[in-house]
């Protein structure tokens, strides 16, 4: 019984999103108080060693864009997120009538990120336009996607047993905070640089939204929504076990300050036209303002509240018990409203003792590339409870060739 | 539970401030290399030289224009009444018991008061001024003293003054002082004859105050009254205002016309002066123009102009009333025309000159006092010389340099996006008959030097045709390169000292600047830029 706890928490690590990642307790009388921190970043271009120098403020240099610039292709993308939970699962004694009920409170915290853009849009934006003197930049796809939200859960979950398994099912609902968001849509985009330099043209056709500019702390209340995950864990004989999820199904509402910004354009540009040479300061600090830059380029622009899908996940995981302590996983997820491909992943779980167990997976897909990932799990026979999993141990030894890095930290106690 | 709540809570309250917070952190950084235009300009003549000195003529072609206001002889130079004190003592040849209300002195008295240069005044309206009033007493009682002035008069009414003086006490004289104003007053100078000149009337009385006491007024009492005249100043005066002469210069004054060009040479194809006199004065004049000259002190060069007018006499007539508004007709002398046909005057400009120098005598009433006393002049009009002078611009110039300094500020962005090095590429499409050539230096806030760059090329005249006038535009591209230790004077430079030196072409004949020319310039920077990411 306590290997098949430790499995379903085992298991339980190879669910990198969602806020529910434990149901490692079979005792149904059991509750837990859990907190659980994971991160995952990815690009199909993008390596580790790259987004860590831009993530810390570094230095990039030419031989670091080089990296990437070789691995480009007509399409990139990349996404991550960033989550913190706190779930409190409490049995209920009775509830509708029922004893196999348990009650589900949590908080959260929730960063995503992702975005694609072209070859020419990473060239110009980390070589500049002077490799494109003479040529076209086909800027077009750029898009980059980022919200930041708090929210409070509550929900249900029932804990059966079938074929002396345990079985589960229930639901959490969010109701949240929405503190900031930016979405930015290229659909059309070209950058034409004059040979000599002598002039610059733009076609563009962009979308751009973000919450309200003015307030982007931790305190600001740019938006409201919900969201509703479902689970469930379905065990068949042998031990072997289903599980399937779908996490946040939900929006987010942001308010009338928030902004919009629209525009289709051809803007041509020959340099700041100067009427008065020798009054240069004023003549040039004046057209080249933010508001003037935006005026040339026929953008509209307007304050409006508008809503926001969130990206929504399905997964399915799939539980073989291969006798002798030993398990196989295999995974699928797949995330909607993103850059997110579909993810594989195929993992071996062994237990040492009663008390620790260890993983390793193999996972392709997602927004990163194939990964190795390795995962430590042990508790306490007082009901302490520590995991550390990554999906990307190669990010760690080989990051200039490793597309992908991730996380999860997780701390629980039974009561 | 509610301590392992608690303790959890803790736990994930660390996991959100350490990874959720905004780290106030310094973004990621890297080098681009960026080919952008960054500045266009079309430099036409009327944004190189001031519009009010630039004239087209008929066929475009531009000439250059100014006035200079060589002198204005107003009253002060003519005449001034200056501060003239009258006093008059009281004292008894005998002891006086003098009753309240008593009166113990009466004075009638005139006194001519002296105008300069001269001038022997019968009327003025006073403009500005005023008379002070001051008295001494030993009475050792109140005493109310009129002071009349029935020279003076305002709407009729004639200047009078009443005050009551305090007793003296004992030993202790007592004194009184006041200043009144006495603008917009008359003055009829002409005495109690009326044909008199620079004469005032004045009666003075004094009697003991109607509500004192009887005192005894001895020979050793005294009462003293002194009546200044201050700071008059006239708005109109008739009379003779004298003969003499006046010196104007040897003077110098500022040429700043020229102030720009530092070096170089130029040859002006023509110059013209007008001189003008106007008189509003009613006095006879005579004028000798002894020296017109201009000097550049910087190259130790000087001309003096070459015309028949200098040593010569002009006679400006007298200016006449016309009893209405404007409250004179002007005497205009002829205008002297001075240029290059009779004189040598472009001379006078072709130095460059920083300063001007003139020096003219004039007469007043040369002949005396023709006008039988009747000279007038009013205040606001005056004397007057006027130097008008055309220029065309037509000429030819040998590395004529132009400098000028103008404020620039070049900062990094506060998020540290800058220039590390590169170049700029100036492309430039020149419409003027002129070959250029281009240098400039930074300097810092305390006007210090910090590089000088002397790279630029020179950009080619315009193409001329048959008649020597510029048909299209020469195209030239300049560069300019810049490295890390050039873009950090950038940075620390607060301005910019620009020279152009230029020559015209085809010498030596004269090129003529017309009023479309121009030229285009446009900046490209190619550079290697410093992204800073926040």
């Amino acid at each position: 019984m306590k290997k098949l706890t430790l499995f379903i928490l085992v298991l339980s690590c190879f669910e990198v999103f969602g806020q529910y990642t434990l149901e490692f307790f079979a005792d149904t009388n059991q509750s837990f108080v859990s907190t659980d921190l994971n991160f995952q970043f990815g690009s199909n271009a993008i390596n580790n060693k790259f987004f860590k120098s831009y993530y810390l403020g570094e230095y990039i240099d030419e031989e670091l864009k080089a990296t990437v610039k070789d691995k480009l292709k007509a399409n990139n993308y990349f996404g991550g997120d960033l989550n913190i939970n706190l779930l409190l699962k409490l049995k209920a004694d009775t509830l509708f009538n029922r004893t196999d009920l348990y009650y589900l409170f949590g908080m959260e915290q929730h960063q995503h990120t992702n975005g694609s853009f072209s070859e020419d849009a990473f060239n110009l934006t980390f070589y500049g336009n002077k490799m494109y003197a003479g040529k076209d930049a086909d800027i077009s796809g750029l898009e980059l996607y980022s919200f930041t939200y708090q929210a409070i859960n509550f929900g249900l979950m029932k804990e059966t047993r079938k074929n002396g398994v345990l079985a589960q099912e229930g639901f959490l609902f969010s109701i949240i905070k929405g503190q900031q968001n930016t979405s930015f849509l290229l659909t059309k985009g070209n950058l034409f640089t004059d040979e000599f330099g002598q002039f610059i043209d733009l076609d563009a056709q962009y979308f751009y939204n973000s919450s309200d500019t003015a307030q982007t702390g931790l305190s600001a209340f740019n938006g409201w929504g919900i969201a509703t995950d479902l689970f469930t864990v379905i065990p068949f004989r042998k031990n072997d076990v289903l599980k399937v999820s779908i996490e946040d199904i939900g929006f987010i509402n942001w308010n009338k300050n928030s902004i919009e910004v629209t525009g289709d354009t051809t803007y041509h540009f020959e340099g700041v036209e100067i009427t008065n040479l020798f009054n240069l300061n004023d003549s040039l600090l004046n057209q080249l303002s933010k508001d003037s830059i935006v005026d040339n380029l026929n953008a509209t622009n307007k304050k409006r509240k508008y809503a926001m899908s969130l990206p929504t996940a399905i997964s399915l995981s799939y539980y073989k018990n291969l006798k002798f302590n030993n398990y196989l996983l295999a995974s699928i997820r797949y995330q909607i409203n993103t850059s997110y491909r579909p993810f594989f992943a195929l993992g071996y779980r062994r237990y040492l003792s009663d008390n620790i167990a260890f993983q390793t997976v193999a996972n392709y897909g997602g927004y990163e590339k194939l990964g190795v990932g390795f995962g430590f799990s042990v508790h306490t026979n007082n009901g302490y409870y520590l995991n550390l999993q990554t999906n990307h141990l190669e990010a760690f030894f080989i990051p200039q060739n490793s597309f992908g890095i991730n996380g999860v930290i997780n701390l629980a106690k039974t009561f | 539970m509610q301590k392992l709540l608690k303790y959890w809570l803790v736990i994930f309250s660390l996991f959100f401030l350490l990874f959720s917070c905004k780290k106030d952190k310094n973004g990621p950084q890297w080098d681009v290399d960026v080919l952008a235009p960054i500045l266009k300009t079309s430099l036409t003549l009327d944004q190189l030289i001031t519009d009010s000195l630039l004239s087209t003529n008929p066929d475009t072609s531009v000439s250059l224009v100014f006035n200079n206001n060589l002198f204005n002889i107003n009253t002060d130079t003519i005449f001034e009444i200056p501060d003239t004190t009258i006093t008059d003592t009281y004292s008894p040849n005998f002891s006086i018991n003098a009753t309240p209300g008593f009166q113990f002195y009466a004075n009638n008295d005139e006194t001519t008061i002296s105008a300069s240069n001269g001038a022997q005044l019968k009327y003025a309206i006073i403009e500005s001024g005023s008379i002070k009033l001051e008295i001494i007493s030993t009475i050792q009682e109140k005493v109310v003293v009129q002071y009349d002035i029935p020279s003076a008069s305002i709407g009729g009414q004639i200047l009078s003054i009443t005050e009551t003086i305090p007793a003296a006490n004992g030993s202790q004289n007592a004194s009184f002082n006041k200043i009144y104003d006495i603008s917009g007053y008359e003055l009829n100078l002409t005495g109690t004859s009326g044909i008199d000149f620079n004469t005032i009337i004045t009666n003075a009385s004094a009697f003991i105050d109607p509500n004192g006491q009887t005192t005894t007024i001895s020979p050793a009492d005294n009462i003293i009254f002194k009546i200044t005249l201050m700071d008059i100043v006239p708005y109109y005066a008739r009379g003779y205002f004298g003969s003499n002469t006046i010196n104007i210069g040897p003077s110098s004054t500022n040429f700043n016309f020229l102030n720009h060009i530092i070096s170089g040479t130029i040859d002006l194809e023509q110059v013209s002066l007008n001189l003008d006199f106007e008189n509003g004065i009613g006095v006879d004049l005579q004028t000798v123009v002894n020296n017109l000259s201009t000097e550049n002190t910087n190259q130790s060069t000087a001309a003096s102009l070459n015309h028949s007018i200098i040593g010569s006499t002009i006679n400006l007539n007298r200016a006449t009333e016309t009893g209405s508004i404007p409250e004179v007709n002007y005497a205009i002398y002829p205008t002297i025309a001075i240029n290059t046909n009779n004189s040598n005057v472009d001379q006078l400009l072709e130095i460059l000159p920083n300063k001007l120098s003139y020096d003219m005598t004039l007469t007043v009433n040369p002949l005396g006092n023709t006008s039988n006393n009747n000279d007038f002049i009013y205040k606001k009009h005056v004397i007057k010389a006027n130097l008008d002078a055309t220029i065309p611009l037509s000429f030819v110039a040998n590395q004529l340099t132009l400098v000028d300094t103008f404020d620039i500020t070049v900062e990094e962005d506060k998020n540290g996006n800058r220039v590390n090095y590169g170049t700029l590429n100036f492309f430039v499409d020149n419409g003027f008959p002129l070959n250029a050539y281009l240098s400039f230096k930074l300097l810092n806030e305390n006007q210090v030097e910090i590089k000088t760059f002397n790279s630029l090329e020179n950009i080619p005249s315009a193409p001329l045709n048959a008649s020597l006038k510029a048909v299209g535009k020469e195209s030239k591209q300049l560069q300019l390169t810049l490295s890390e230790q050039d873009m950090e004077a950038f940075y620390n430079s607060k301005s910019i000292v620009l020279q152009v030196s230029f020559s015209t072409p085809q010498q030596p004949q004269f090129i003529k600047i017309y009023d479309y020319y121009s030229i285009d310039l446009k900046m490209v920077g190619d550079f290697n830029f410093r992204v800073s990411a926040k």
